[in-house]
Order: structure tokens, then C-alpha cells, then sequence
């Protein structure tokens, strides 16, 4: 089959060896780059749960700090800061002091 | 050797054939396996390498009504939420017996346990069972406090990691601590087995308990050392319940709880109770009572019948004779009376500046005279309800009587003013109250209603009525004689998995109109002379505010007769008078009874109960940034005193002439 003069011919030939050894190139690089994508694909989705994990912690420990504003935040609590002397100088604001200025439009 | 041919090949078809047939074979269980079996041995798979873990959901939440402060931003405050915390259970097969009691001993001190209940926990080590618990509602810092010392000591003795282990769970949490109690109330710390859910001891957790249930999710994990418990496919979201928007105000309950708790201590009362409603829309606004009730407690309440008694709500379930407070009702009725004469072309019952002679307190059926506090030979219409009169108002229901009969009488205490009907608020045990009916017999034997019952009526005996349901009577003078029932919920809300809310219920006031606008505003005006000169509750002038109001000094009933030491000492007010920002009843039950030099008959109505009314509203009335009606309506001794130029001063001093006119000249 080696014996062949097309092959020889075609073989021997320069440009073809080169245009193989680009399109070999191209090839490569994107089954490289397929693999690379992949690859931080899956690391992405291993990710994921982790990630989810510690966003419900992070949720679970806001709705616990929020309890603990609102204990501190307790209406008794701080009627009870408002008799002290450092806070005596807090008046009530009447209706008729209050401005309601509308938001600008969008 | 000599082969033949013909046999070689004929055993290499045999050998073919028998390959070909153990291959069919092969291939016929791959497809039984995996074709027609194939959802059997998926489930089977899947039980070996996965399991399923439930989903806790948050049940619903109770939210303050932060629309009431106008001018002010609206954040949605809760009263009651789920926090998530954590169980502690051990495997005490996996345990060995060795180092049981050094791991008691190490969890006796992380969880603060005193030597009697380490021993219980000790004995949890011996059970033949693979789970047991052993703490309850733990904090996350405790979890992680034990799980530091466990990993580490399981990993160095060789035991099984989840020999002990945690699970998470939602508890019911009151950043806000006792306020609104008795309302919210609680849920019991077991929850129901089967179905998850908790379970209500009362209150709004349980007239609200099928909004606040949520559903159970479900999450799917793999078997692995890798792979985390918190990871894994959702199979089904957890579905968190709805959320109820109530009427009342945090600040506004809390301002309450304070006054009443100190009005209660001063007054040396049984108990005591205070309920703010708005009487345009029906908003209970603030629903307070002392002593107060600490969900979080509840099985000490509920072991205790002492104790039991104030994990009610005593606005909504128990009916008392109104007394007094009657009174404004019953003139609004004579004034209807008249109208209703007139109309027949008949002469009018009375006139409110006609002078009623009352120093006679006999009236048909009665053994004993009705007798004032004060003799008064002649009042007119305000004086009566400044001197809280039983004679002049049992004198006008006598008229009522002889020209448009008892049931007349009746009807407009039940058609208008609603007495004898529930409110329909949102608790459970609401009373109905007691309405005597002509006919209708008591267990004994003996009428309801009698010859004499309309006079006891007219001054708030013989009739019984809960708080909730004299607050109702009273928004038909507030609200231009349109009636509203009161509403503990505006609106519930349901937020599904995708954050999308749909309103389940959202409050609509409905009115009825039953009296007419003339004498809702005449029997205000009357009412506004009760907190000045000469009325009976001068206690609850409220310092640079209007207001109106009627108090009550109610005797109760103690086996079958009248106590003359026990009371109920009530205050009924609206403040300003002139465009009402809420409506206020503070009761008092059994306050002590007798004399304080300088403070009054203590028992009273208008000395134990109408401070405390004039503190709540005046500090709600500032809360709510409302300004200030009455600027020289302040006590002497501050600056801004000047009682000539306070509010009401003229007519009250024309009112105490002409009453000193009338009764002067008689003594």
C-alpha cells in the first residue's frame, strides 16, 4: 500500500504534513479546552452545595442576630432606656411636624 | 496423532453453540435486569446509596401593626418567631460500655445539668436502643461546644461519629418576652409525631393554628463520608406558614403592659386589664392584662389553677355586669326613645335640660330604693352622666318602659348596641355575655327578666358584657352610629418556596348603621364632663389632651348575693374627644376596698382605673405623634396650667352653677 504514488505524492508533499499538523493542533487545543471547561464545570458543581450550605448558615445566623436586635430593640427596653437622664432630651415627634417628601420618578 | 478432521470442527460448533447459548442466557438476565426489573433494582440502588432527610419548614409568625405611626417608616416587626435549634441524641449501642460514663459525665457539664438530672442522662446510656434523647432545644454555640470535644475524643476511642448526634428543629421564640402573652400564646415543646406540626395551648396559635401550619420538605442524600449532610437533591421545598399581620402595636400593647402592670401593683387589685381599640376599623390596637403570662412557661401555668386563671384572656372570656359604663348607653337610648315618639307624633320622652327629680330611688319591683353615691335632689341629662347617676337613668328607662314597653328596651340593647351577641374576634372562648330575655328562666327557676330588671339594667347590673363587647356598643357613639366588631388580624399572608405572597385573608371593616349621628355626638358632649370639675373621674384628665369617658364601680357577685368589699373598678375613655385616635376600657378586678386619704375611695372605678387610663393614653397619644388639643389642660404647679383657657372650663362652670342652683335650694 506504501507503494502507492498517490500516497507518496501526497505524502511527500510540505504543505499537507503542515495543514495536518495544524488541523492535529486545533484539535487538540479544543479537546483541551472542552476537558479544561469541563473540569471547572464539575469543580463549579461541587461548589454549589457547599456554597448553598454555608448561605443557609449565613441565613440562619442573620435570623439570629435579627432575634437578638429585636430583644435589644424590645419596645419595654427601650422605654426603659428613655427614663434614663442620657435620653431625656428625646421628645415625641407630633403628625404635624412630620414632612412626607415624595420620591423623585425614576 | 491422528485427527479427524470432521470431529474437530464438530466439537468447535459444539463449543460455539454452547457459548452462544451461555451468551443468550447472559444477555436474556441482562435484560430481565435491566429492562424488565430495572425500576425494582433502581429503588433497591437507591435505598443502599441515598436516603431521605426531612425538611424542617417555619411555622407562621405574628407581626406588629406598624401602620398606625403616620409619618414613620413601616417595617414588618414580629412578635413571635421560629428559631432554629438543636436536639441532642446518642446511640447507646454504639457507645461502648467503657467510656459511657466518662462521655455522661463530659455532656452532664456542657449542658449545665445539676447532679439529679445527670443522672437521668446517665441512665440514657444503659437503654438497648440505637437513638435516644438526651437534651432539648440547644443553642448552636452548645452544639458546637460538644461536637469540639466529641470528634476528636470519637476518632481517638475508635466509635462511630454519629454515635452522637444533633438534630435540627424550629422553636418557638419571643424576642419581646411576655408581651402579648396572653394573646399569642404559645406551643406546646412536643410536636405531633406523625404529622411535625406543633401544637397550639391557646390564644391566636390556636384559633390561627390552620394558617400558621406549614409542610414538611424533603431532601435526598447520598451515603459518603463525603458527602455533607446540608447537601443533596430537594426532592420537595419546605413550605413555611402563613404569617399574621395583626392590629396591635408593639408599642402600643407595650406602653400598656407598663401603666397597667404599675396601676395593678398600686391598687392592690386582683388582676387587671386594658384593651385600646381603634373605633373607625375596629383595630385592637393593644390588648394588655397583669399579671402577664410568659409563653415560654406555659406548663407552670397550666399545672397551677391559680396560675391557669392568667393564661386567659379576660376581655374576651369573661362577662362581668358593666356597670356604670352602662350608663352612656342607656341615655343614648332614651334620647333614641325620643325620636322614636316623635316620629309616632307622640310627646318626647325628656328633654336633656329638663330637671329630673332624683332624690326618689323607688321603682316598680324593687325591694330596695336605687340610691346615687351622692344624693342629688335634680340633675339633667349632663349631670347625669358627669355624676354618673343610677336614679336618672333608671328614671329614663321607667319612662321607656311605660311608653314603648321592655322589649322595646331590649331590642336596642341587642339590635344597636349588640349586647347578648358575640364579637366574633379571633380568639377561642369568646362569651356571649347575658341579656336577660322576657320569659326565659334562670336554672332556679326564677324570669330574667322581672319588673325591676330594665331599672338594674340601666345602671349595669342584671345584664353581663365581656371589655370586647362594651367597646362595640361604644364605636356606635364614636363612629356616627355606625357599629363595628373588632379584629385582632388585618391580613394573613402566605409566601410560597419562590418568594411569591398571596393575602388569605385581609380584614374588611364592615359598619352597621344603627343610631343616628345627633345623639352619638350628644351623648359625647356629655361625656366630656366627667373628667372635669365635679365628675366622677377626674383622675383621667389627660395632661394637654380632650377626652371623654365614664367610669364604673360595679359590685360583684360572691355565691349569691353582692359583695360589699369586691369590685370591679372600670374606666371607659376616648381621647381627643373630638376626632378619637382610639377608644380605652381599664378594668380592675378586685381592687382593694376602702378609704386613701388624698387619693379616694380606692375601689372606685374613677380612682383605681381612670389614672391608669390617663397614663396609657397619654403616652399612646405621643407615641402616635398626635399633638397636643388642650394646651392649658395641664396639672397646677406647670407652667402651662391655665384652667380658665383649658378646654371645656366655660360649660363645665355654667354646668356646676346650675347644678348647685338646683340642689342648693333642696338642702
Amino acid at each position: 500500500m506504501l507503494d502507492c504514488v498517490w500516497w507518496k505524492k501526497w505524502y511527500s508533499a510540505p504543505g499537507v504534513v503542515a495543514a495536518m499538523g495544524m488541523v492535529m493542533l486545533v484539535i487538540s487545543s479544543e479537546v483541551y479546552l472542552y476537558i479544561s471547561a469541563n473540569n471547572d464545570l464539575i469543580k463549579k458543581r461541587i461548589e454549589i452545595p457547599l456554597l448553598q450550605k454555608s448561605l443557609k448558615e449565613l441565613k440562619k445566623e442573620n435570623e439570629r442576630l435579627q432575634y437578638e436586635i429585636n430583644q435589644f430593640e424590645s419596645p419595654a427596653h427601650l422605654m426603659q432606656l428613655l427614663h434614663q437622664p442620657e435620653y431625656s432630651h428625646l421628645k415625641p415627634v407630633y403628625q404635624d411636624k412630620v414632612i412626607e417628601i415624595p420620591l423623585p420618578r425614576s | 496423532m491422528n485427527h479427524h478432521p470432521l470431529s474437530e470442527v464438530k466439537r468447535l460448533w459444539i463449543l460455539g453453540a454452547v457459548l452462544a447459548g451461555l451468551f443468550s442466557l447472559l444477555v436474556a438476565h441482562y435484560y430481565q435486569i435491566q429492562i424488565v426489573e430495572h425500576e425494582k433494582w433502581l429503588k433497591e440502588a437507591s435505598k443502599q446509596h441515598f436516603f431521605v432527610v426531612k425538611e424542617p419548614f417555619r411555622r407562621g409568625r405574628f407581626f406588629s401593626n406598624t401602620e398606625v405611626k403616620i409619618g414613620h417608616p413601616v417595617k414588618p416587626i414580629p412578635f413571635v418567631n421560629d428559631i432554629e435549634k438543636h436536639h441532642l441524641y446518642i446511640d447507646p449501642q454504639s457507645i461502648p460500655p467503657s467510656l459511657k460514663k466518662n462521655i455522661a459525665e463530659k455532656l452532664k457539664q456542657a449542658l449545665d445539668l445539676d447532679k439529679e438530672e445527670g443522672e437521668v442522662l446517665k441512665k440514657q446510656f444503659l437503654k438497648k436502643s440505637r437513638n435516644r434523647k438526651v437534651a432539648s432545644w440547644l443553642d448552636q454555640e452548645v452544639k458546637e461546644e460538644i461536637l469540639m470535644w466529641w470528634r476528636p475524643f470519637a476518632r481517638k476511642n475508635r466509635i462511630a461519629s454519629n454515635a452522637l448526634y444533633f438534630v435540627a428543629d424550629n422553636q418557638r421564640s419571643y424576642p419581646y418576652g411576655k408581651l402579648l402573652g396572653q394573646v399569642l400564646h404559645t406551643v406546646q415543646t412536643l410536636k405531633d409525631e406523625k404529622t411535625d406540626q406543633s401544637i397550639p395551648t391557646g390564644g391566636l396559635e390556636l384559633s390561627c393554628n390552620r394558617y400558621l401550619k406549614g409542610c414538611l420538605g424533603k431532601r435526598r442524600l447520598m451515603r459518603s463520608p463525603f458527602n455533607s449532610l446540608e447537601t443533596g437533591e430537594v426532592l420537595m421545598s419546605p413550605e413555611n406558614g402563613a404569617d399574621v399581620y395583626l392590629t396591635i402595636n408593639h408599642v402600643l400593647q407595650a406602653i400598656a403592659e407598663e401603666e397597667l402592670e404599675k396601676g395593678v401593683k398600686k391598687c392592690k387589685a386582683k388582676s387587671g386589664w386594658a384593651v385600646m381599640m381603634d373605633p373607625y376599623n375596629g383595630h385592637i390596637l393593644a390588648l394588655a392584662q397583669y399579671p402577664f403570662f410568659y409563653p415560654p412557661d406555659y406548663q407552670a401555668f397550666f399545672n397551677d389553677p391559680l396560675l391557669m386563671e392568667n393564661a386567659k384572656i379576660k376581655a374576651v372570656t369573661d362577662a362581668n355586669e358593666p356597670g356604670s359604663i352602662i350608663k352612656s348607653i342607656t341615655l343614648a337610648i332614651a334620647l333614641l326613645a325620643n325620636k322614636e315618639l316623635a316620629a309616632k307624633g307622640e310627646k318626647p320622652l325628656f328633654s336633656v335640660d329638663e330637671k329630673i327629680p332624683t332624690d326618689n330611688g323607688k321603682f316598680p319591683g324593687r325591694s330596695k330604693p336605687i340610691v346615687d353615691t351622692t344624693l342629688h335632689h335634680f340633675l339633667n341629662f349632663d349631670m347625669a352622666l358627669q355624676r354618673s347617676s343610677s336614679v336618672y337613668a333608671a328614671r329614663l328607662v321607667e319612662r321607656i318602659i311605660n311608653r314603648l314597653g321592655p322589649e322595646w328596651y331590649r331590642n336596642a340593647l341587642q339590635d344597636i348596641f349588640g349586647f347578648g351577641t358575640k364579637t366574633g374576634i379571633q380568639l377561642p372562648a369568646e362569651s356571649w355575655g347575658v341579656l336577660p330575655l322576657p320569659g326565659k328562666k334562670h336554672p332556679n327557676g326564677t324570669f330574667e327578666w322581672s319588673t325591676s330588671t330594665p331599672f338594674s339594667i340601666a345602671m349595669g347590673y342584671n345584664i353581663q358584657a365581656t371589655t370586647l363587647q362594651m367597646l362595640r356598643a361604644y364605636t356606635v357613639l364614636l363612629n356616627q352610629g355606625k357599629r363595628v366588631d373588632p379584629t385582632l388580624i388585618k391580613k394573613i399572608v402566605k409566601e410560597d418556596p419562590q418568594g411569591k405572597q398571596t393575602i388569605l385573608y385581609e380584614h374588611i371593616p364592615t359598619y352597621t348603621k344603627v343610631l343616628d349621628e345627633d345623639i352619638c355626638a350628644r351623648v359625647l358632649r356629655g361625656m366630656k364632663f366627667t373628667t372635669k370639675k365635679g365628675g366622677t373621674s377626674r383622675k383621667a384628665d389627660i395632661w394637654g389632651y380632650t377626652e371623654g369617658g365614664k367610669s364604673c364601680t360595679a359590685k360583684k357577685i360572691v355565691g349569691r348575693s353582692y359583695s360589699e368589699t369586691q369590685y370591679i373598678g372600670a374606666f371607659l375613655g376616648v381621647a381627643p374627644i373630638n376626632k378619637p385616635a382610639f377608644i380605652l376600657l381599664v378594668t380592675m378586678d378586685e381592687p382593694e376596698y376602702g378609704y386613701i386619704a388624698g387619693w379616694g375611695k380606692n375601689h372606685n372605678g374613677g380612682t383605681c382605673s381612670a389614672p391608669v387610663f390617663r397614663d396609657i393614653a397619654r403616652r399612646s397619644l405621643e407615641y402616635l405623634g398626635i399633638p397636643p388639643d388642650d394646651p392649658f389642660g395641664y396639672p397646677s404647679g406647670d407652667p402651662r396650667h391655665d384652667p380658665k383657657k383649658g378646654d371645656w372650663y366655660e360649660e363645665t362652670e355654667s354646668l356646676m352653677r346650675l347644678y348647685e342652683q338646683w340642689n342648693r335650694n333642696c338642702i
